[in-house]
C-alpha cells in the first residue's frame, strides 16, 4: 500500500516540473498571441468574410455572394494593374539578386579585411534614408523641370530626350521600376556576403588547385553555396513587390491614367478613395492566394535543387 | 603578380563607382539643403557657396513635433515586440508544452498573410476601438507586425544554446521566467541588438499605416510629416528648406546607426539570417 502511494508521489513529483513548464510555456506565448489575434488573425479571417459583401467600412456590410469577384474579373483596371505588377516583380527580383550579388562578390574578392569592412559599411549607409524620403527624392530626380536625370541628359548631350518621366504614360512605369539605381539592396548584399564567407576554405582552395579562373570559381563554387540565400531573397522580393503600395502611391498615385496601377494600389484606392471596402478585400484575397502559391512554389523549387545536389 | 594588382584595381574602381552612385542622391540632398533658390538653379550639381542655415530652421519648425511623435511610437513598439517576441521564442525553443508545434505553425503562417490583406480590416477595427489619431493605434499593430521576424530569429538563437546551462539553473530551483531573464536574455543581447535595429528601422520609416490612422497633424510621425512638408512646396517650390527637411529626417537614424552599424553588419554576416 505504502509502496503504491510512494510510487504515485514519485510520478507526481516527476510530472510536476513538466506541468509547470507547460503552464509557463502557455503564459509566455500568451502576449504574442493576443497581439497576433487582434491585429493579424482576426483581420485576416474577417477579410475573407468582407470580400463577399458590399461595405463602405462604416455601415453594416451587405452579403452579395461572389459579386465582387465577378466584377473584379471584368475590371480592366485590375487586369492592367496585374500586367504592371508581373513586369515589375520580374524586374524587381532581378534587381534584388544580381546587383547585390555582384557587389558581394567584388567585396569578397578584396584581400584586405579592412577594405571589405569599409565597403560593406559604406554601401549600406543609404539605409538611414527613410523609405518615404527616398521615394520623394526619386520623384524629384525624375522631375521634368528640375530633375537630376534630365540635367544629366543635357550634360551628356541627350537634351532632346528630357521629359517629365513620371508624368508620361509611356515612361512612368519604367521610371518607377528603375528607381534606386544601382540597386545595391543592403540587406541582400550582406546576406550574400555572409553566404560567401561561409563557404569552407578547402572548397575554395581545391578550386584554385583545379585551375579554375575567377568566373569558373564563382559559377562552380559560389553559386551552389548561395542557393539558400538566393531563395530567401527571391521570396522576400516577390512578397515585397506584390504588396508594394507606397512607391506608386507616393510617386504617381497610379497615374498618369492607370499607367502605374498595381493590384495593391488598386485595393488601397478602392477602399480609401472610393469607400468600396468589400471590393478591396476581394482584391486582398486574390493577392493573398497569389503570394501563398508563389511562396510554396519557390519552396518546392528549393527542395528539388537540394535533392539534385 | 602584375595581373593581381590589375584585377585589384578593377575591383576598387567598380566598388567606388557603386559607392558614388549609391551615395550621390544623399550628397546632393546635403548640398541642396544649404542653398537658396537662385543658387539651386545657378549651381545645380556642386557644393553650396554660401550656407543658408535658415533652411533648416524652417524645416525644423515644421517637423519638430513629428520627431517626438515617432520616438514615442517606437518607444512603445520596439521594446514591446522584443519583450513579447523573446518570451515566445524562449518558450518555443526551450519549453515543452502541449500544442507547441501547432502554435509555432501559426507563427510560420504569418509569413503567408500579406500585410496588405489585413490592412483594411485592421484599419476599421482600430477605428472602432477609438485608436485613430493615437500613438497606440500606430504602435500596437507595429508590435504585431514584428512578432514573426523576432520569434524566428531569437528562437533560432535560443535553440543553439547548450542545454547544460538551463539544466543547471533548473536544478538550482530557478523558475522558467527567472531562467529566461537571468540566463537566456543576457546571452542573447547581441542578437537582440540586431533585431532591435531592424525593428526600429521598420517602425521609424513606416508610412502607409501612420498615414491612414493619423489625420491630426499634431500626431504625425516623421514619414507622414515629411510627405506633407513636400506637398507644402508643390506650388511655390523652395528647394533649400525642402531638402533641409529631408536631411533632418536622416539625422536621427544616421546618429543611431553610427553607433550600432557594427551589430547590424555583424549580426547578418554572422548568420542571424542563414540560407
Amino acid at each position: 500500500m505504502n509502496e503504491v502511494i510512494n510510487s504515485k508521489r514519485a510520478v507526481k513529483r516527476k510530472k510536476s516540473p513538466y506541468r509547470s513548464q507547460a503552464i509557463m510555456g502557455f503564459l509566455m506565448i500568451v502576449p504574442t498571441f493576443i497581439f497576433l489575434g487582434v491585429f493579424k488573425y482576426y483581420p485576416a479571417l474577417s477579410s475573407f468574410f468582407y470580400a463577399f459583401t458590399r461595405w463602405n467600412g462604416f455601415s453594416d456590410p451587405v452579403f452579395i455572394g461572389v459579386d465582387n469577384f465577378v466584377q473584379l474579373f471584368h475590371d480592366e483596371v485590375f487586369w492592367q494593374s496585374c500586367k504592371n505588377v508581373v513586369l515589375w516583380t520580374i524586374v524587381y527580383c532581378a534587381q534584388c539578386i544580381i546587383p547585390p550579388l555582384f557587389a558581394a562578390e567584388l567585396i569578397f574578392h578584396l584581400k584586405s579585411k579592412r577594405g571589405q569592412y569599409f565597403y560593406r559599411v559604406i554601401l549600406i549607409i543609404p539605409m538611414v534614408v527613410p523609405e518615404i524620403v527616398n521615394q520623394l527624392i526619386w520623384q524629384l530626380i525624375y522631375d521634368g523641370d528640375i530633375g537630376m536625370f534630365n540635367r544629366l541628359l543635357e550634360l551628356i548631350g541627350l537634351g532632346n530626350l528630357t521629359q517629365d518621366w513620371l508624368g508620361n504614360p509611356n515612361t512612368a512605369m519604367i521610371a518607377l521600376m528603375c528607381m534606386n539605381f544601382p540597386w545595391i539592396h543592403a540587406f541582400n548584399m550582406l546576406m550574400f556576403y555572409a553566404g560567401l564567407q561561409a563557404i569552407p576554405g578547402d572548397v575554395l582552395e581545391s578550386a584554385t588547385m583545379d585551375g579554375l579562373g575567377a568566373w569558373g570559381k564563382i559559377r562552380k563554387m559560389h553559386f551552389p553555396y548561395l542557393i539558400g540565400q538566393v531563395k530567401i531573397a527571391l521570396v522576400l522580393a516577390i512578397i515585397a513587390c506584390i504588396q508594394n503600395v507606397t512607391a506608386p502611391l507616393v510617386m504617381t498615385s497610379g497615374g498618369p491614367g492607370y499607367a502605374t496601377y498595381v493590384p495593391a494600389l488598386h485595393m488601397y484606392l478602392s477602399a480609401f478613395s472610393n469607400s468600396r471596402f468589400g471590393y478591396a478585400c476581394a482584391i486582398g484575397i486574390i493577392l493573398f492566394i497569389v503570394v501563398m502559391l508563389l511562396t510554396m512554389l519557390t519552396n518546392r523549387l528549393q527542395s528539388q535543387t537540394d535533392f539534385d545536389a | 603578380m602584375k595581373k593581381r594588382v590589375h584585377s585589384k584595381l578593377i575591383i576598387h574602381v567598380c566598388l567606388l563607382l557603386l559607392v558614388f552612385l549609391m551615395l550621390y542622391p544623399i550628397i546632393f540632398m546635403l548640398f541642396t539643403s544649404f542653398k537658396d533658390n537662385p543658387e539651386f538653379f545657378r549651381n545645380f550639381w556642386g557644393p553650396p557657396m554660401e550656407l543658408h542655415f535658415e533652411n533648416f530652421r524652417i524645416a525644423w519648425n515644421y517637423l519638430k513635433s513629428s520627431f517626438l511623435n515617432t520616438i514615442i511610437v517606437c518607444v512603445i513598439s520596439v521594446p514591446g515586440v522584443l519583450i513579447t517576441g523573446s518570451l515566445s521564442a524562449y518558450a518555443f525553443a526551450r519549453l515543452r508544452f502541449p500544442l507547441k508545434n501547432f502554435f509555432y505553425y501559426m507563427i510560420l503562417a504569418l509569413m503567408m498573410i500579406p500585410n496588405i490583406l489585413v490592412l483594411i480590416p485592421s484599419f476599421v477595427m482600430v477605428a472602432d476601438m477609438g485608436l485613430l489619431n493615437t500613438y497606440w493605434g500606430v504602435a500596437l499593430p507595429a508590435i504585431a507586425n514584428g512578432e514573426a521576424f523576432t520569434i524566428f530569429v531569437l528562437r533560432g538563437f535560443f535553440v543553439g544554446l547548450p542545454e547544460e546551462i538551463f539544466e543547471a539553473a533548473r536544478i538550482d530551483g530557478a523558475s522558467e521566467l527567472k531562467i529566461y531573464y537571468k540566463v537566456a536574455v543576457p546571452l542573447s543581447l547581441p542578437i537582440m541588438g540586431t533585431v532591435f535595429i531592424m525593428r526600429l528601422l521598420n517602425d521609424w520609416n513606416d508610412y502607409l499605416w501612420p498615414s491612414l490612422t493619423l489625420s491630426d497633424p499634431s500626431k504625425w510621425t516623421i514619414a507622414v510629416a515629411i510627405k506633407a512638408f513636400k506637398a507644402e512646396f508643390d506650388l511655390l517650390p523652395q528647394w533649400g528648406p525642402l531638402y533641409a527637411g529631408f536631411a533632418l529626417t536622416v539625422i536621427p537614424l544616421f546618429i543611431f546607426f553610427a553607433f550600432t552599424m557594427k551589430y547590424y553588419v555583424e549580426g547578418i554576416t554572422a548568420g542571424a539570417v542563414k540560407g
